[in-house]
């Protein structure tokens, strides 16, 4: 019987392996991840090249020179000609814009423009406005015998450090890097569960409708066939994952190395805030990499694995069911969006949860077997009592056995039934078989 | 006995599709089960293969209760075939094999022989898809008798066949049987049932309508046509025969089929005959299953 299903996991695990597409998003998953997060930037690089915009100005009173001060990306040229003629004098040049100050009401300022021969980027039109905004400003404080100096004294840029003190010790975070490990960690599992599910989904599709499931069903019960199908993509799961973070810790190695980030750690910056120019944005940075440091990504990985196969395994039992109710994969639609809902409405949730990690809603989504994969990886970051963990950990693994039971029992009904559409009527039917 | 049926009953959201079925088969026997659409053929097979349970009754196996440790036992080539179309020809075969509970080198063995008996070595490395239909079928065979099962149950195998290769099924069934192997074949060919078969089971609606040894239902749907030749000429003889056809030669002979109209052996029957004309030939005409299979079908 084990050799059996020993044998339909083998085959269900090397025939998928073996694919050129898992070689090639096992290989490259990493390396695209990582171009996610590279190619912006150096997109961003791209077009930030030096921009030159002429400017005209029809507002003598007003000193506009001080406000347009050059820059490594932009350069200011002032004309001293009525708008038209800047016009046609901008036509024979390659710069960036025209920026057109007409006479001003300060109190209702009105038509200014911002010309150029093609579309202009976002990032010049706002950098325009802010400079406009501010010269009217200054010139409204000034109406008003302010001085602009008092009121930028008067302002304030307060930013506090979040301390945890967990675990008896006191641990600088940062919630903007446990809010991006939380939505990556989300992302992953949703992705794992969804993709796998519907590998299982495709595999019970294709057995039904080359008919060789006959052929195995004497051989083999549907139930071996059901679970050795689920653990048999699993492990190719399991194998993915486990190629994705061995080569995203040399690829973190080597980043580490080549960027010395061990400059970081809290024996080093004291030294570093010393000798910064900047110990503001030195102590952001220390705040994320002692985040990262602190979040223990060995826990963090076995409550993946641990969350991953427990969902993967309770909706793949579900995929499993459903594959076996219908002759194609485009009949499927019917029964596949119900039981996805609960996924979608997790990402619903995740911002709420991100909020308040430890409010009643966030606790019993993370409890709730059909979210708490993906809710548990969003709290996690921010830390989960160990009552909440081991209750959500039971409760998801008894709904597995649950819905492995009900999914079995769907699936040897229906492996052979060809030419109709199962009603939700008949499948309820089929579970008292 | 090698397969026991006792008293099967399956029934589908309240429709009978078997109803009572009791059936025997014999070792090295070639059983053929005949029916038409929906008689239960199907589902009787998947009973014995046990792909379904049945409702009531109990199939026995060499006098045991059949069970799941058989499966090694029972070869099935179904009637939609279906193999995994991007795996390939060898591999294939060898999984087929170890889900029947074979180990990896008595796979590798049974691959070697039967890709040498049905001359498909060459196909190892090829995926399924990629072949024709025909060939298909072969591996769809090599399939069902790789694991040298002691019950090989066919339901329509020479759909899909060439002529050639139909024939070297039919060749592979008749060398399978010398080795003591047991059939059962579904089909809707009377003429290979005829051709191949030593016992027909025959289903309409649900339950068995007819069964035995060939030869004998034969004699039992025989119409009480004969067939002679010989010498002379025949006439009629009221209420014992009549001559339905008869056809001269030059040099006196005949060939007649006569109608016999009163019970009698062969043996009474000749001496009425002999006293009429020189007799060189006498055989009842027999029936073909086709005949037995739309008298019955039309009752």
């Amino acid at each position: 019987m084990t050799g059996k299903l020993l044998h339909i996991i083998r085959r269900e695990f090397v025939v998928r392996v073996r694919k050129r597409s898992f070689i090639i998003t096992t290989l490259s998953g990493p390396f695209l991840i990582a171009l996610t997060m590279i190619v912006p930037i150096w997109v961003a690089m791209l077009t930030s090249g030096e921009k030159t915009i002429m400017i005209v100005n029809d507002n003598p009173q007003l000193d506009i020179q001080s406000y347009f001060t050059d820059s490594e990306h932009y350069k200011y040229i002032f004309i001293n000609t009525d708008v038209e003629s800047a016009k046609k004098a901008y036509y024979e040049t390659q710069y960036a814009a025209l920026l057109h100050l007409p006479l001003l009401n300060i109190s209702v300022p009105q038509g200014i423009a911002l010309y150029s021969k093609g579309s202009i980027s976002i990032d010049t039109k706002m950098l325009m406005e802010h400079i406009c905004n501010k010269i009217i400003e200054n010139e409204r404080l000034n109406r008003a015998n302010i001085d602009p100096k008092i009121l930028d004294n008067i302002r304030s840029n307060v930013k506090i450090h979040t301390i945890n003190m967990a675990g008896n010790s006191e641990k600088i975070n940062n919630t903007s890097t446990m809010v991006a490990v939380s939505l990556f960690g989300s992302v992953l599992i949703y992705m794992f569960i969804f993709i796998y599910g519907t590998y299982v989904l495709r595999g019970v599709i294709e057995e039904k409708t080359s008919r060789i499931v006959e052929i195995l069903i004497t051989s083999v019960t549907p139930i071996q066939l059901m679970m050795g199908k689920i653990i048999g993509i699993c492990m190719v799961a399991l194998v993915q994952f486990t190629c994705w973070i061995s080569f995203s810790g040399i690829i973190t190695m080597y980043i580490s190395s080549h960027y010395r980030l061990e400059r970081y750690t809290e024996e080093n910056i004291a030294q570093t805030i010393a000798q910064s120019h900047n110990v503001a944005n030195t102590l952001e940075l220390y705040e994320i990499i002692s985040t990262i440091q602190d979040i223990n990504f060995t826990n963090y990985i076995i409550i993946f694995i641990f969350y991953f196969l427990c969902g993967y395994l309770l909706y793949g039992a579900i995929f499993a069911a459903i594959g076996a109710m219908v002759d194609s994969e485009t009949d499927t639609q019917q029964f596949i969006f119900p039981v996805t809902i609960p996924l979608i409405l997790s990402f619903v949730f995740v911002s709420a949860v991100m909020k308040d990690p430890g409010s009643d809603l966030s606790v019993i989504l993370s409890i709730f077997p059909f979210t708490s994969p993906i809710i548990m990886m969003v709290r996690y970051p921010f830390g989960v009592e160990s009552w909440q963990l081991a209750c959500s950990a039971v409760v998801i693994m008894v709904t597995f056995v649950i819905f492995t039971y009900i999914s079995a029992k769907i699936y040897r009904t229906t492996l052979l039934l060809y030419g109709q559409k199962p009603t939700y009527r008949q499948i309820w039917k089929w579970l008292w078989y | 006995m090698l397969l026991k049926i006792d008293h099967v009953s399956k029934e589908y959201g309240g429709k009978q599709v078997l109803k009572d079925i009791t059936l025997s088969i014999e070792k090295g026997s070639i059983l053929g089960l005949l029916g038409p659409n929906g008689a239960g053929k199907t589902t009787l097979l998947r009973i014995i293969t046990q792909i379904i349970a049945p409702d009531k009754g109990s199939i026995f196996f060499k006098d045991n209760p059949l069970n799941g440790s058989y499966a090694r036992h029972i070869g099935y080539l179904p009637e939609e075939r279906g193999l995994y179309k991007k795996m390939n020809v060898g591999e294939q075969l060898i999984y087929l094999c170890k889900l029947k509970g074979m180990s990896a080198n008595e796979s590798i063995a049974a691959w070697q022989k039967w890709a040498e008996r049905l001359d498909i070595a060459t196909w190892k490395n090829k995926n399924i898809e990629t072949l024709s239909k025909g060939m298909q079928q072969k591996v769809q065979f090599a399939a069902c008798v790789i694991h040298n099962p002691d019950l090989i149950i066919l339901d329509e195998p020479f759909t899909g066949f060439d002529p050639v290769n139909a024939q070297l099924l039919k060749n592979e069934i008749h060398t399978l049987r010398s080795e003591g192997k047991t059939f059962i074949l579904s089909t809707h060919r009377m003429e290979s049932v005829e051709e191949i078969c030593t016992d027909i089971c025959m289903l309409n609606r649900a339950i068995v309508i007819e069964q035995g040894k060939i030869e004998k239902i034969k004699v039992r749907y025989a119409s009480g046509l004969y067939h002679v030749s010989g010498k002379g000429r025949l006439f009629g003889v009221e209420e014992l025969f009549h001559v339905i056809a008869q056809t001269h030669s030059t040099d006196d002979r005949f060939e007649a089929t006569l109608h016999l109209l009163h019970p009698m052996t062969s043996n009474e029957f000749i001496q009425i005959l002999m006293e009429q004309v020189e007799l060189t030939s006498f055989y009842p005409k027999m029936p073909t299953m086709n005949d037995i299979f739309i008298k019955l079908m039309m009752i």
